[in-house]
């Protein structure tokens, strides 16, 4: 039986939405299955590492508890001994638990864990994981990355440009008369942010300041985008490392004034202040569009997939001007929250094939990997 | 008792397990000593269900606590008059710390056996010899259901269809033994039109004594094969019995299930009206349709016609509902009301009943525990087209010697079904029904769960849009 370490939590914006994303839609399909031994490992906001069976109640964190817990238990060491180990004292005499992983499932969403640092570390300790590697998870997160990227191999995007927060604080003005190039109405976004936090879409040019410096306010880099105009906003899960599969594209039912905001896709529903259900509940899925517009969607999805290197699963947004039929690149989500099971599902692939599956291409990149030779001997060190 | 069972006898839960195997065992004495003999770890009895500390169950808590209390008591007093003599008091211990787990639960059912001969039984036979007394004063026209299986349903599509025209009565759930029954007939208002009984059968003579205490007008069989097996021992035994029915009837209407080989062989001695998907007593039934929206089919006899349609999923529906529509009509009973009643009829909970998940079709049809029920629906999931087709079961119970033969006809039958995925579980039936679907060449996936618990709380996350998947008895805790 093959031991899985879930990995969720983290100094991120969106470290709520990662719990849920790793005890409902990765935490319990596996344990459904039988065949994994699951390890449950939280990173709390202040980013210490915690290993626990506890850490799978979603009631320990709903009533709060999970503070006293974090008081009482002892923090996790991971031993990097040609792969990865979790050590966690039991705090009675002396004594250690040792627990050998075989094969990482990241769930954090957001900072450190979705925009590759975290598979950073798991690449140095030799250990397979499932999802985008750190590059493409870098490249995916930064929003000006993947379209630079993107760009180089002739996927369209809509007319955009780049500052940084010292330009928004030092040149604001030289920004307004760039943005002139653009037509309104305008997104405004942190570069490398999820979840649609610190997002605004703008009208006219004297909202510009405020948005920029709301963005600024998560990060460095700020993209400003062009909106599209008869908008059809659709979204692509992709499951794969060379070979493909494609879920559903899926339209959220919204007005383009009415994007989905943070607090509406998880917390209120697809309608602001209605429903009980998070954006996930109010789409069209499959998205109804002429058959010709659904498939070149659906290309333009698997290129952007390819072009950024995705590999095991993630989401590729884009918007259709459904009046000239044009397809452009957005961005990409290399983590879908809940992983988008319920696309999954629709499109026939359950929540315990789809976890099973993702586990399996961990694997087989790990095994692709391990016949790359990447160190061997020299003389360098005789000279000195 | 095993050394695993004996250790855990040790347990705090030990009394309330042993309170719990009773109730469970509706204090059945064998089937609970039956239970007691197979249970291998008394800490994690209560698997599907919890104890219902009703009167009698807090009674018996208490009482097996006082058990426990006594024996301490009497160790206690050993010590006492042994003190000179530690090895006495040491000895007297071991016996003591021994001794319980074995001696508490035959202790247990002294008292429950007593209570049962001076109490229980007495006051049953009053209450059954008074439903007795007043049934034979009513003007309702009661209907007897007997059969191996297929009772419940029978017995809710007649009550479902008379309603539409006749106030009908029936007993809650599937109550179908003399105390029971009894209740349910001292209860009724006396303005009843319709009257409907299903006859449980689980020894010999039962229903020839059912039979007697409803006295009925009409009877219906549904069905003879090697449910109760355990009990009977012998299909011979189980044919006398449930035909017990037609001895009592004796010329007066008899419905009998066509379709059913051992109901055809015994019914030849008698006069009955068949029932099967061609008809029943002049209805011929034409174009029968079945899908996961229902099941549909006309009804024609002398000019009449009748268009039904119900949620019921199956072509094995069409013999009953044609059976319903038969006594219906000689009920008096309009082409319409019928057609109303059977429009009524949904789903029975656990009886092939449909619900959807994640855009799955799951058919539960957990409460069918016998081999013929279980074929029609696997007939029922080989004609449906599916993304993917899901079979689960952990197999049937009470089959006594006959088990391993009727596993592997299930095995078969499951093959022909050709399902995708086949789920079982880790019991004593398994190697019989995976050598049936190694026989059939059965060319699909086989998944063994060692936690049925886990599986059947957690299946949404099995299945996905385009799958069906068909789910067929449940293992009480009795048997798991």
């Amino acid at each position: 039986m093959k031991t899985v370490a879930v990995i969720f939590g983290g100094r991120s914006t969106e470290h709520d939405v990662s719990i849920v994303t790793a005890l409902a839609s990765i935490i319990k399909p596996l344990e459904a299955t039988g065949d994994y031994q699951i390890e449950s490992v939280y990173i709390s906001k202040d980013g210490s590492w915690y290993w626990d069976e506890r850490l799978k109640d979603i009631a320990l964190y709903r009533s709060g508890e999970i503070e006293e817990f974090m008081r009482k238990a002892p923090k996790i060491h991971l031993l990097f001994d040609d792969g990865l180990t979790l050590v966690k004292s039991s705090q009675f005499a002396g004594r250690k638990m040792y627990r050998k992983i075989d094969v990482v499932f990241p769930a954090m969403h957001g900072t450190h864990g979705e925009d590759g640092e975290l598979m950073g570390l798991l690449d140095m300790a030799n250990i397979a994981y499932v999802g985008c590697d750190m590059t493409a998870s870098a490249l995916a997160m930064d929003k000006i990355l993947a379209k630079q990227v993107t760009a180089a191999v002739g996927i369209p995007s809509t007319p955009w440009m780049a500052c940084t927060a010292r330009e928004i604080a030092e040149v604001p003005h030289e920004i307004t008369q760039k943005a002139a190039a653009l037509r309104y109405p305008l997104f405004v976004k942190p570069a490398r942010l999820g979840s649609s936090i610190g997002i605004s879409r703008i009208e006219k040019p004297d909202q510009l300041p405020n948005a920029l410096e709301v963005a600024a306010h998560y990060g460095d880099r700020v993209i400003i985008e062009q909106a599209v105009t008869n908008l059809i906003e659709v979204t692509l899960p992709i499951m794969g490392n060379t070979e493909l599969t494609p879920a559903l594209l899926e339209r959220p039912l919204t007005k383009p004034e009415d994007f989905f905001d943070f607090d509406t896709k998880y917390m209120q529903g697809g309608k602001k202040g209605k429903g009980q259900k998070g954006a996930q509940g109010y789409s069209e899925l499959p998205a109804e569009l002429p058959e010709t517009l659904y498939q070149k969607a659906e290309q333009l999805g698997l290129d952007v997939y390819r072009a950024l290197g995705c590999a095991g699963i993630a989401r590729i947004d884009l918007l259709i001007d459904s009046r000239s039929g044009d397809v452009f690149f957005n961005e990409v989500n290399p983590l879908p929250g809940g992983l988008y099971a319920h696309n999954w599902q629709k499109a026939g692939v359950s929540s315990v094939d789809l976890v099973k599956k993702l586990i399996d291409l961990a694997f087989d990149r790990f095994a692709q990997q391990k016949r790359y030779q990447t160190s061997f001997s020299t003389n360098y060190l005789k000279q000195f | 008792m095993k050394i695993r069972a004996w250790l855990s006898s040790y347990s705090r839960q030990f009394p309330v397990s042993l309170v719990y195997m009773l109730q469970s065992s509706e204090y059945s004495i064998s089937e609970y000593l039956g239970w007691l003999h197979r249970a291998e770890n008394f800490r994690t009895v209560q698997k599907r269900k919890r104890l219902d500390y009703t009167i009698k169950a807090k009674f018996l808590l208490a009482l097996a606590w006082g058990i426990v209390a006594l024996l301490i008591l009497m160790w206690t007093l050993a010590i006492i008059l042994l003190q000179p003599q530690p090895i006495g008091v040491i000895l007297s211990a071991i016996v003591v710390v021994l001794l319980l787990p074995f001696a508490l639960p035959y202790l247990l059912i002294v008292p429950l056996w007593l209570g049962q001969i001076v109490i229980q039984r007495p006051q049953e036979r009053a209450i059954i010899r008074a439903a007795r007394a007043k049934i034979r004063t009513l003007p309702a026209t009661t209907i007897a259901i007997a059969g191996s299986y297929g009772k419940t349903t029978m017995r809710d599509i007649l009550v479902t269809v008379i309603s539409a025209g006749k106030k009908t009565a029936t007993p809650i759930k599937n109550y179908n033994v003399p105390i029971s029954v009894g209740r349910f007939i001292n209860g009724l208002d006396a303005d009843e039109e319709v009257i409907v009984v299903e006859l449980g059968e689980y020894y010999p003579g039962d229903v020839a004594d059912l039979t007697d205490l409803v006295d009925p007008d009409i009877g219906v069989i549904t069905g003879i094969n090697e449910a109760h097996l355990s009990k009977f021992k012998t299909l011979e035994n189980t044919a006398k019995t449930i035909f017990e029915l037609a001895d009592y009837l004796d010329g007066k209407p008899l419905f009998v299930n066509a379709e059913n080989k051992l109901v055809q062989t015994q019914a030849k001695q008698y006069k009955t009206m068949p029932y099967s998907t061609k008809g029943c007593d002049g209805w011929h039934i034409s174009n029968p349709k079945t899908s996961l929206e229902g099941t549909e089919f006309i009804a024609r006899k002398d000019g009449k016609e009748i268009r039904a349609h119900s949620e019921l999923l199956g072509l094995h529906q069409v013999g009953p509902l044609a059976c319903a529509i038969a006594l219906a009509d000689s009920l008096g009973l309009t082409g319409q009301q019928i057609e109303h009643g059977i429009a009524q009829i949904k789903a029975y909970e656990h009886r092939m009943q449909p619900r959807q998940s994640n855009g799955a079709w799951i058919i539960d049809d957990t409460y069918n525990g016998n081999i013929d029920g279980m074929r029609v629906g696997l007939k029922f999931l080989g004609g449906l087209s599916a993304k993917r087709k899901i079979y689960v079961t952990p197999g049937i119970v009470e089959h006594g010697h006959e088990s391993p033969a009727v596993h592997q006809r299930l095995g078969q039958y499951i093959a022909q079904a050709r399902p995708d995925l086949v789920v079982l579980m880790q019991n004593s039936a398994l190697a019989d029904i995976q050598s049936g679907l190694e026989s059939a060449d059965f060319a699909g996936q086989i998944r063994i769960e060692t936690d049925p618990e886990r599986f059947y709380h957690n299946i949404d996350q099995f299945v996905a849009s385009g799958d069906v998947v068909l789910m067929q008895n449940d293992w009480s805790d009795a048997y798991a």
